[in-house]
């Protein structure tokens, strides 16, 4: 029995002569002998704290001290780990800074909205990613009021002539559905026929699987997609689209397939496969750009290398463009087309400057003229 | 990407590089080795002298983080992963001061959350009488397994020991993948690479 026991016991026996006084005079008494004890120990222990600090306090520092031979390395990971629960501990204890992190991942969103909205034209589309977000972040807070969701495909198909941003928007909703939570990478994989169709029986649903197992988690892309179809009733594609379909449904949920091509090949491609149609509900046109749209495309391509167009240069090019307007071949390019077009007029403006170099000012190096472009229509 | 081999020493982690960069496709070693004062030093090897030169059943034959960056071509992408190679970490503290200084680098490493293959030496693990998984190895597997992508390579699967040390292993590091391999027959490769392209992020 240690002192303080001891104490205490007399303590009582004085309590119970005195009655009620005693009981104030006994409660001070403990709560002193106990208070005296604590300090005892914290004060021989923490003497060699003071001395010796037991544990680093930065990952620097547990790295120092492996170099130095104060700790073994499975000491060393131990810290390391601890360091780097610490100020997840922290985070959820505290209520503002959980209300950054939701923040952050509005803000993401955002961010990607507002990229997509610098992209030119494309209305509908923009409309139609404005709905999916929407659509998400209320099953979201569906799902907080314990209501049931609705568990819907955000399969897609776009149709578009080729130039017109369908692979810049499919990999911008990547980036949305990772910053809203709904894929957890929101990765682009970028396929076409040959990653998908095996060379002999049998490889090409092996192959397409290996395919889907990257893109699990993000967003599979498959450009060009009619071209499984294609290529009569022996080609293996029909194989990789039956896979495909079948992996729609194991991994619902877990990742999202967009099927891209031109408008009229991918009617029929939908139409060769009773499933498809029904598989991907969200269509999304991307419709050639008119003239006034590839003026604003090609301002955007020449800001981003420091180029400018001379007035009549702008004025000369609306009009050609114009005039052009629905004579396109189906397959010009649309934006890829614009960015032909000024790199040509680039090249004829420096042979025009190459002979001058040495009295060329900033201006003419960043103005191109309607000589230049017009060369190049 | 970056791509971090961790384990003990003599588990088999610089002849799974250098096997593994020979099976993704590289043609000769294109080494960048960062030496214990933190500099970068590159030099090219052809394989079959690598293998003599970085690989010894001598414990801490590394003693230095060297890495490699193959380039993977999947589909329309092309993707470069940086594979380095670690200094097998002890349970003990090491006598020598550059392999401490090593086993720190390595670690510091570790704390910029790579994707972590974890060697293991499965035919060690099956012998009774070696107690061959050891605190570092749990510890390595509680740090990476929770933050990064982590995958435990049970190595020596060609041994014929092994067997039972793979089971020991799964048993013991239970909850976290585990792939059997063997470096020195190139025995489940595939599995590492699928793997890796998985958590590619």
């Amino acid at each position: 029995m240690n002192p303080g026991s001891v104490l205490e016991v007399r303590n009582l026996n004085v309590a119970a002569e005195n009655g009620q006084a005693g009981f104030a005079l006994l409660f001070r008494i403990l709560i002193s002998i106990q208070r005296a004890k604590g300090e005892g120990m914290m004060s021989s222990r923490s003497k060699p704290l003071i001395e010796e600090p037991k544990s680093p306090e930065t990952p620097e520092e547990v790295f120092h001290w492996v170099q130095a031979g104060r700790i073994s390395s499975d000491a060393a990971l131990r810290h390391l780990n601890r360091m780097d629960n610490r100020p997840m501990a922290l985070t959820l204890g505290r209520d503002p800074s959980k209300k950054d992190a939701i923040l952050t991942s509005k803000e993401r969103a955002d961010a990607v909205l507002r990229e997509l909205d610098q992209l030119v034209g494309l209305t509908g589309v923009k409309v139609l990613v404005r709905e999916m977000r929407a659509f998400v972040e209320v099953q979201q807070r569906r799902a907080d009021f314990h209501l049931p969701q609705d568990p819907q495909m955000l399969h897609m198909v776009f149709q578009g002539a080729p130039g017109t941003g369908k692979t810049t928007v499919a990999r911008l909703l990547g980036q949305l559905f990772a910053a809203l939570g709904v894929l957890p990478k929101g990765h682009l994989v970028e396929v076409e026929r040959a990653d998908l169709v095996g060379e002999y029986i049998g490889h090409t649903a092996q192959k397409t699987r290996d395919v889907i197992k990257r893109a699990l988690g993000g967003i599979m892309f498959i450009d060009e997609a009619y071209s499984l179809a294609r290529g009569g009733e022996k080609d293996f594609g029909k194989e990789a689209i039956d896979t495909l379909v079948k992996a729609m449904e194991d991994y619902r949920g877990e990742f999202l397939l967009i099927l891209a091509g031109y408008p009229q090949e991918m009617a029929w491609f939908l139409s060769t496969n009773p499933g498809l149609l029904s598989r991907f509900p969200i269509h999304l046109e991307f419709p050639n750009y008119n003239a006034q749209e590839l003026l604003a495309i090609a301002r955007l391509m020449l800001a981003a290398g420091q180029y400018t167009m001379t007035r009549d240069a702008e004025q000369g090019f609306l009009k050609y463009l114009e005039e052009q307007q629905g004579h396109w071949h189906t397959n010009a390019g649309n934006a890829r087309m614009i960015r032909n077009f000024l790199e040509h007029a680039i090249r004829r403006q420096a042979v025009r400057l190459a002979d001058h170099l040495d009295r060329v000012t900033r201006q003419e190096l960043i103005q191109l003229t309607w000589a230049d472009l017009e060369g190049g229509l | 990407m970056e791509a971090l081999v961790i384990g003990r020493p003599n588990s088999g982690k610089s002849l799974f590089m250098v096997n593994f960069v020979a099976y993704l496709g590289l043609k000769e070693l294109r080494l960048e080795a960062l030496d214990e004062d933190g500099m970068a030093r590159r030099q090219r090897i052809p394989f079959d002298q690598a293998r003599r030169q970085l690989v010894s059943h001598v414990a801490h034959k590394t003693t230095n983080l060297q890495s490699i960056q193959v380039d993977i071509v999947t589909g329309r992408s092309h993707r470069i992963l940086t594979l380095t190679d670690s200094v097998g970490l002890t349970d003990e503290i090491h006598q020598a001061s550059h392999i401490r200084r090593s086993m720190a680098l390595t670690l510091q490493q570790l704390s910029q959350k790579p994707l972590v293959l974890h060697m293991m030496d499965a035919s060690a693990g099956g012998l009774p009488w070696m107690n061959a998984l050891s605190l570092v190895d749990d510890e390595v597997a509680r740090y990476a397994g929770g933050t990064c992508p982590y995958v435990i390579l049970a190595n020596k699967m060609d041994c014929e020991t092994a067997k039972h040390g793979l089971d020991r292993i799964r048993e013991r590091f239970r909850g976290y993948p585990v792939i059997p391999i063997s470096a020195l027959t190139r025995r489940g490769f595939r599995d590492v690479k699928g793997y890796i392209l998985r958590h590619w992020g």
